[in-house]
């Protein structure tokens, strides 16, 4: 049994790249493979790379301790026009949480390897976080903003939350810059900032390593707004390639899961909650 | 898949970058229409240019700027599209024998120079010529052009696509006119571009250049009324002026581009484009030892320089092409191993180069950047006990030595979109020994050549730098090449800075670029 | 030497002494006040220095500070406090806050100790700094010295380092001014004083690490033992430097080592005080010593010149006055006036010799009339012995003329011999006076010694062995090879004829006679001994004076003759004696006389116009 290690380095299509593999695997003279099991331990390792103008294949072929590199280039323009760079994900959203006190930014932080997953709310007057168990959303932790809490007729807020630094998270509200700290009942480190606060969080799709702008669509309080994806890299000016309608004005847009998704924050026009939704690309074929 | 690891982490953090660079207010719909008008004002980095393709040299820093503003004037045979298309730019349509040794070019008809005289196939013969590698001939026949190779040239059309290979005409007084998108109206103290024979070329410092549009352009007019381009100016200068308006595109150091994220400025970046490697002078017989070069390499820290001292504005290099030109940089490692490198150096005899006395590190380049990686180097190398000396001008102030030095610090700018061309280019000016393996647009022959220079470590990369530029919000259709190219050709300006313009332009069924 | 040279030397040697004594009081104690004031001057500007270096420190301390209290310094340590921070951010923070704080040096180190930021070697970001992380409140440590790593060497700075302590995990800001030109150019500095600062970056001497805000230090490699010494001990240190041959170009140097944390020496401040005022001051001493010692030369010899005249001028004249008087000119006057001592000497001179002349008169008669005296006495005494047998006789005779013809004539015979005997005596006697005073001047010619010594011994040769008398031994010890002496032979003779009779009647018993001649310094001694009784010590003293006699039939004139012969001569005459073993006669005669013609040997008569003045000069021996 040879086993084939394929990847696709953004050269052509998925599909595309599923059909060069079949061909590639049938080509191996009848060899058995199991594309499925892409281990370290593959024989074969098969790689498209895209050139300016060609797309490199190479095969990293395993003899005991050595290897063998082949090489193949295949002209892009000789390859038909396909939706790779055109294709256009769908939004998709999932309700996680409301509640009627006002909620100025959400994050919803998927963590993995057993830990359970957070939700951090941000509010007037306390910053909750909350943790996935069995029976729901348990809330973990709260701490009171105190001093650094201001009263405002419409406040604003902003979470902000790294990967690198997964128990730690930044809010921006109110003349103010502070880190909390998500493990431990410690108060907020706050100090003085201007920094303004976000119109929209980027959003990646999981289909491809494009990257969207993702957007309210500008209409005030008293209308619902859409979840409007931009490209990314000019996002002022651009028509929506898609939207996604809400039931509500959207308060604010953040990311905890490193742009795979992003959490939407919308005020229910009809139940008068606040709603938090996980916004997510979906690939579409 | 490490390499996937490292390129969505890459992907992630620049990602995270960027983040900052969006503005923050409501988005508003704007129109999409390009608009005819403006002045584009464009920064320059590089305190001098030449517009003359034949002075150019290969691998230079500043080959980029060079290009940029020749792109302006001058146009190519064929061009190279996002898609990976060659689109016909002078030639119309091309085809080449079985063995891509000889190929032939249809030149457009009715195309005409800035000047109002019609192009000709002699005219693209007689630009090209000169600019051709040794094994590549060209002739004008008709209304074609031919190129004959003495060897396979699969990759010609990625090699006039790209780098020096424009079509200009050397007029009479020496300067050179063209069929582009602009012309240059004048050149602020310094003369017009003159001939590469012409005495003044290699040291014109031209710093303010005015482009005027083309209106007999074979293209269409530009967008732009003109483009005013200034050179040599200091990098934090020049992010301030596009801070306040006073410029639209500007170019970025690498040290700016946080700086400009942070101001919420609209930053461009390139792909890997400028290659910074140390090379050991082979003509120096000390260095000749390969357990000190096998050291030196090892005690290395690419990641830190790329990561930290370039505040992860740059890539370690573990290859001498990117990986997006050659396809298969990701199967070289650039491998860090500071306990391998003392064994290596204590193995050594005492007196080898580097011990009794350092090793002299000449930097090949100006610049902060080149002094900083420099200075990395030697403190790489000294925890592994490898005495290395940055040449410079000592603390007294006396210049530096005029013994040569065993180690240089190189920048190369890539200049081609022919890997092979690329490869050997470097290679020759680094002085490492022709390829035998033959015919470079063979990636076999060109990854073994390739492997061999690294494995015997006649050279070593350390990173990789893209270009970088800051935009005005006002630029529109910003549509660069991820290999530098500006095409500022179809690039307009939003009405706001459109100034008072001249007549609406030349609006003819093929106005528009495509 | 004379009194003049000795006077000379004297003064000149007391000048000397004063002088040179003088210039070394002069110049040790000058120097005195020129140490302490270069002490006071240097400790002031140690003193400055000391205070400039604290102020800076103090500076530094409070531009940390300021850093330490900024928000970007407050969201970094929040921010560096996380292990996963993403450091790259702050790579070139350190530039912006060493720019806005006036800093030469800014290091920004994470909890871990990593170098996150630095402003003086970017290259070495990500490398470990330990150091900083071991002391736990850097707000109690001083600002220090540190030697400052660069990519192209080393600097040196006045550091000190702030934390801002986030969960106990601290973030670290090292700052520090460059310790340079700049900082010396701070201090006011005296006349004649400059201050150096050495930066101990190198393991060896470097002359281009003396700072020296002035610019002025030539040949720095001349203060290369003073700074290495400084290294080795890191001990405040004095030392004299000579810049050139010239010692007015000498410059001493207080050296205070500076130290960093762990006490090592990271420099010197060297405090410059120039000696040229000094070495002038004493070449200025010392040439008005040289010339002040010139002129006393030129002085001494003048007044050595002009006191001597004044004194052994008038000394020496006494001393020929004397002389003069000496050789028989009394009436010598000394011409000197003054009225110091030496003016009385010479006026108490002159009244001597006045004294002397006047006096020498009526010495002269007084010794006339002594001398008639004691001749009358003499002969009173000499011809009374011979008259009263002369007297008894004629009156033996007067009553013989009562007798018989046959008694008188027997009374007649022997009364006539006796008178012809007492008769003959008493001639013999005048005969002898008429000698003495016939004694005439001697006429010198050459005469040899040994000769008339035995011309003289022999006429009395028939005495020696004489029938019936007990002989008398002879002995001549004559000295060979005499000169001739300027003599008058005649009287030699009878000088000799007196002494060998006298010795003769010294030994009646008989005995032996002997007799020697030598000579010594240009004198010739002749002895005449006898081994008679000798003489008393009386007798010896007495022994010259005319008419003393210790034989009971001498006149006494014998040896008063031949002293009177010995003194023409010039000579000397004495006697030793001793009872019972001999009496000896010594004659020292000098070889010449002064102012004599010689006269050939031969016998000139005496003229009787000559006694009067022989007699007179026997007088005047007498």
């Amino acid at each position: 049994m040879i086993c084939v290690n394929w990847t696709n380095h953004e050269a052509v299509s998925e599909t595309r790249s599923q059909q060069l593999k079949s061909v590639f695997v049938e080509e191996l003279q009848g060899k058995q493979s199991d594309p499925a099991t892409a281990t370290g331990n593959c024989v074969v390792s098969v790689f498209l790379e895209r050139t300016p103008a060609k797309i490199v294949v190479t095969a990293d072929v395993e003899n005991g301790r050595d290897a063998r590199f082949f090489f193949a280039t295949i002209p892009r323009a000789g390859i038909p026009a396909e939706n790779v760079a055109t294709s256009v994900p769908r939004l998709e959203k999932e309700l996680l949480w409301q509640q009627t006190e006002r909620v100025l930014d959400a994050l919803f932080v998927r963590r993995g390897n057993g830990a359970s997953d957070r939700l951090i709310v941000l509010q007037k007057e306390v910053l909750v976080v909350y943790e996935k168990q069995a029976d729901g959303w348990k809330a973990a932790q709260a701490k009171p903003l105190g001093e650094a809490s201001v009263m405002q007729r419409a406040p604003r807020g902003e979470l902000s939350f790294s990967l690198d630094q997964p128990e730690r998270v930044k809010i921006v509200f109110a003349g103010k810059s502070c880190q909390a700290s998500l493990n431990d009942a410690s108060p907020l480190v706050c100090q003085q900032s201007t920094e303004p606060v976000r119109a929209g969080m980027l959003l990646a799709s999981a289909c491809d390593s494009r990257v969207w702008w993702l957007r309210a669509s500008g209409g005030d309080s008293t209308t619902p707004d859409k979840l409007e994806l931009v490209n990314s890299s000019v996002p002022q000016g651009q028509i929506a390639a898609t939207e996604l309608a809400m039931l509500g004005p959207i308060v604010s847009i953040s990311s905890g899961e490193a742009l795979r998704a992003d959490t939407a924050v919308v005020f229910n026009l009809a139940t008068g909650n606040y709603e938090i939704y996980r916004i997510a690309l979906a690939c579409s074929q | 898949m490490r390499f996937i690891v490292l390129r969505w982490l890459a992907v992630s953090e620049r990602l995270v970058a960027l983040l900052s660079i969006f503005p923050f207010a409501a988005a508003s719909f704007a129109s999409t229409k390009p608009r005819y008008g403006g002045v584009l004002r464009v920064e320059l980095l590089a305190s001098s240019t030449t517009l003359d393709p034949r002075a150019w040299k290969a691998g230079s820093r500043d080959f980029g700027t060079n290009e940029r503003l020749a792109a302006l004037v001058f146009d190519r045979l064929v061009a190279l599209d996002n898609y990976g298309r060659f689109v016909p730019q002078l030639a119309t349509e091309w085809s080449h024998d079985a063995s891509s040794r000889r190929w032939q070019f249809t030149i457009r008809a009715d195309v005409k120079f800035s000047d109002g005289s019609a192009l000709s196939a002699a005219d693209v013969a007689a630009a090209l010529a000169p600019l051709l590698p040794e094994d590549l001939k060209v002739a004008a026949t008709g209304n074609s052009v031919v190129f004959q190779a003495t060897e396979q040239r699969a990759d010609l059309l990625e090699l006039l696509a790209s780098g020096r290979f424009f079509v200009f005409r050397a007029q009479p007084d020496g300067s050179l006119v063209g069929t582009g998108a602009f012309k240059l109206e004048e050149a602020g103290k310094g003369t017009r571009p003159a001939a590469a024979d012409s005495p003044s070329v290699a040291q014109t410092s031209l710093q303010r250049l005015n482009f005027a549009a083309n209106e007999l352009c074979w293209a269409g007019r530009p967008f732009l009324d003109a483009i005013d381009v200034t050179l040599g100016v200091p990098p934090l200068r020049a992010l301030f002026d596009l801070q306040v308006g006073k410029a639209e595109l500007v170019e970025l150091a690498p040290d700016m581009v946080r700086r400009a994220n942070q101001a919420n400025t609209r930053v461009w970046a390139s792909s890997p484009l400028t290659l910074y490697g140390l090379r050991f002078d082979d003509a120096q017989p000390q260095t000749t030892n390969e357990k000190l070069r096998e050291a030196l390499s090892l005690s290395l820290d690419r990641m830190t320089m790329a990561g930290v001292l370039l505040q992860k504005q740059a890539e370690p290099a573990a290859a001498l092409l990117p990986q997006w030109l050659s396809g298969y940089a990701f199967l070289f490692h650039g491998e860090t191993n500071v306990e391998r490198a003392k064994e290596l150096r204590v193995s050594l005899p005492a007196n080898v180069a580097g011990g009794a006395s350092p090793l002299r590190l000449q930097t090949d380049v100006s610049g902060d950047l080149a002094r900083l990686l420099a200075e990395r180097v030697a403190v790489n190398a000294r925890q592994t006990g490898i005495s290395v000396q940055p040449l410079g001008k000592a603390r007294d102030g006396n210049a530096r030595t005029a013994d040569p030095a065993e180690l240089h610090l190189f920048a190369w700018r890539i200049f081609s979109l022919s890997p092979g061309e690329e490869l050997r280019s470097l290679a020759k000016a680094q002085r490492v020994e022709e390829a035998k393996e033959g015919n470079l647009s063979d990636p076999d022959r060109r990854y073994a050549w390739e492997r061999k220079i690294l494995e015997e470590r006649k050279l070593m990369p350390l990173v990789a730098l893209p270009d970088y530029a800051g935009l005005a919000t006002t630029v529109r259709d910003w549509q660069p090449s991820p290999w530098g190219e500006w095409q500022l050709a179809d690039v307009w300006l939003e009405p706001a800075q459109a100034p008072k313009t001249t007549a609406p332009p030349n609006s003819a069924p093929n106005g528009a670029r495509p | 030497m004379s009194f003049r040279t000795k006077l000379f030397w004297v003064f000149l040697v007391t000048m000397l002494v004063s002088v040179s004594i003088v210039s070394y009081a002069v110049t040790h104690y000058s120097r005195a006040p020129f140490e302490e004031i270069d002490r006071e001057r240097t400790e002031a500007l140690v003193a400055q220095f000391q205070k400039e270096y604290a102020q800076r420190g103090e500076e530094v301390g409070r531009q940390l500070d300021n850093i330490i209290n900024s928000e970007l310094t407050a969201r970094m340590a929040i921010d560096l406090a996380n292990p996963n921070a993403d450091q790259s951010l702050y790579f070139r923070d350190a530039v912006g806050m060493a720019q806005e704080h006036g800093l030469d040096f800014v290091e920004i180190v994470n909890f871990q100790g990593t170098l996150i930021s630095s402003v003086q070697y970017p290259a070495r970001v990500g490398y470990k700094e330990d150091w900083v992380t071991q002391v736990s409140d850097w707000h109690e440590v001083a600002p220090f010295l540190r030697k400052e790593e660069l990519p192209d060497g080393s600097d040196l700075s006045l550091s000190a380092v702030r934390t801002y302590p986030v969960e106990k995990k601290n973030l670290y800001i090292i700052g520090g001014k460059r310790m340079d030109r700049h900082f010396l150019a701070s201090l006011v500095l005296p006349a004649g004083m400059r201050a150096l600062l050495y930066r101990n970056l190198d393991p060896t001497f470097s002359a281009a690490e003396i700072v020296d805000s002035n610019d002025t230090l030539q040949n720095p490699e001349r203060l290369e033992p003073l700074i290495n010494q400084i290294r080795k001990q890191s001990q405040p240190l004095v030392e004299t430097v000579n810049w050139t041959g010239n010692a007015a170009d000498a410059e001493t140097f207080h050296s205070i080592p500076l130290l960093g944390r762990n006490n090592e020496v990271l420099g010197a401040l060297l405090v410059g005080s120039s000696q040229r005022e000094l070495v002038l001051l004493k070449r200025k001493i010392s040439w008005l010593a040289a010339i002040v010692g010139v002129s006393a030369l030129f002085v001494g010899l003048i007044l050595t010149w002009w006191i001597s005249r004044r004194i052994t001028r008038p000394i020496e004249e006494l001393a020929d006055g004397a002389r003069d008087v000496a050789s028989g000119r009394w009436d010598r006057h000394i011409d000197l006036r003054g009225r110091d001592e030496v003016g009385q000497l010479a006026g108490a001179f002159n009244e001597m010799t006045q004294t002397l002349a006047s006096q020498k008169e009526r010495l002269v008669q007084a010794e006339r009339v002594a001398a008639w005296r004691e001749l009358a006495r003499r002969l009173a005494h000499e011809l009374r012995n011979p008259l009263f047998p002369l007297q008894i006789t004629v009156e033996n005779l007067q009553r013989a003329r009562q007798l018989s013809q046959d008694q008188f004539q027997e009374v007649f015979n022997e009364s006539t011999a006796t008178l012809k005997a007492e008769l003959s005596n008493l001639n013999a006697i005048v005969n002898r006076f008429s000698d003495f005073s016939k004694m005439p001047t001697p006429r010198f010619t050459k005469v040899r010694i040994n000769e008339a010594l035995r011309d003289a011994m022999r006429l009395f040769e028939p005495q020696f062995n004489a029938v019936g008398k007990p002989p008398v031994g002879t002995e001549l010890f004559l000295g060979e090879g005499l000169p001739e002496i300027d003599a008058d032979p005649d009287l030699l003779h009878k000088a000799f004829q007196n002494l060998i009779l006298n010795a003769l009647d010294a030994m009646p018993a008989g005995g032996t006679l002997k007799l020697r001649t030598s000579g010594q310094d240009e004198k010739i001694r002749i002895e005449v001994s006898d081994t008679g009784k000798g003489l008393t010590p009386e007798e010896c003293s007495r022994l010259f004076t005319p008419y003393y006699t210790t034989k009971q039939l001498g006149t006494g004139l014998g040896l008063a003759i031949v002293q009177s012969i010995v003194s023409d001569h010039h000579g000397t005459i004495s006697v030793s004696s001793e009872e019972s073993r001999g009496t000896t006669f010594r004659i020292d005669l000098p070889q010449r006389q002064p102012g004599v013609l010689l006269k050939p040997a031969v016998e000139e008569k005496k003229s009787e116009g000559e006694e009067p003045a022989r007699a007179t000069a026997a007088a005047n021996q007498g």
